[in-house]
């Protein structure tokens, strides 16, 4: 696992934290403007950390050549 | 919180909340080796726990936005709010309020669209009040909250019908104006005054009776 890959992951949980933190406080507090930010900034900054994730375990599995075109060619 | 659909909703969405947040702590603090097994636990952690926690969180905020208290907690609709759960006013918006039916949720009742869609365009009519209130000043308070288009007596309509038998003589009289919102159900002479503001443009309804 790449240090950029890790960077990567670390990066989408702490995004994934900021946006739980927004949609728990529209829960708890539910008055216009926590609601309007969960729904609209929140749910982006968790769609954002949820993708970034997906890519980080893309490269890595790319990296490990899981995703990789390269075979091994049977010899003629 | 109570145990209606939005305390559950609520409930749901704070439990999703809880179980990602604890799995994205762990892997912050104990920086385990991404191998496979923290790989599922993170996938958890951000991908079905918080969308989980947001379709939950949606729902109950979408129910909670339907409340009285959430459109008093707009301290512009003060007046409106204070007037609608006054024991004394004879506003149509007071008197409505008081029905144990949908009193706890007037203001969405009598101001929403209705229709397959009616919840999402009210709520965006809603979002365009609050982008109205953040772009324009109505802090000095020459500029009330005010509807976008004509109040439609099809609201008023969807409870009250207007062909009931022993209709009124001038619902008769005035059946077709009424239909076409030539005359509304809350003008003056009829059943309004609807809400404080309408007293103070009409002073002559403050002394009519609802």
């Amino acid at each position: 696992m790449s240090p950029k890959i890790e960077r990567r992951v670390r990066l989408a949980c702490i995004l994934a934290l900021v946006a739980l933190a927004l949609m728990v406080w529209s829960q708890l507090q539910p008055t216009p403007i926590p609601v309007i930010v969960a729904m609209s900034i929140g749910q982006g900054i968790g769609t954002i950390s949820l993708i970034l994730y997906l890519v980080a375990i893309a490269g890595d599995l790319k990296q490990a050549r899981v995703l990789s075109d390269e075979r091994e060619k049977p010899k003629a | 919180m109570t145990f209606s659909t939005p305390g559950i909703l609520n409930l749901v969405a704070l439990t999703c909340a809880a179980g990602a947040t604890g799995i994205l702590v762990w892997y912050l603090l104990a920086r385990p080796a991404l191998k496979t097994h923290a790989k599922l636990w993170l996938f958890l952690g951000l991908g079905p726990l918080p969308i989980g926690a947001a379709l939950a969180g949606n729902g109950a905020n979408f129910e909670e936005t339907k409340e009285r208290r959430f459109c008093a907690s707009c301290h512009v609709m003060t007046p409106y709010a204070e007037d609608a759960a006054s024991a004394d006013s004879r506003t149509l918006a007071s008197l409505h309020s008081k029905s144990p039916w949908f009193g706890h949720e007037s203001c969405y009742v009598c101001h929403a669209d209705y229709g397959m869609f009616g919840t999402v365009t009210t709520k965006l009519g809603g979002m365009r009040h609050v982008w109205d209130f953040y772009t324009n000043d109505w802090t000095t308070g020459e500029r009330k909250p005010e509807l976008y288009k004509p109040y439609s007596n099809a609201t008023c309509n969807e409870c009250h019908p207007r062909d009931k038998p022993g209709a009124p003589m001038e619902h008769q009289v005035h059946k077709a104006a009424i239909a076409s919102d030539e005359v509304n159900c809350y003008s003056s002479g009829c059943h309004g005054p609807v809400h404080p503001s309408q007293m103070e443009s009409e002073p002559a309804l403050a002394e009519a009776k609802p």
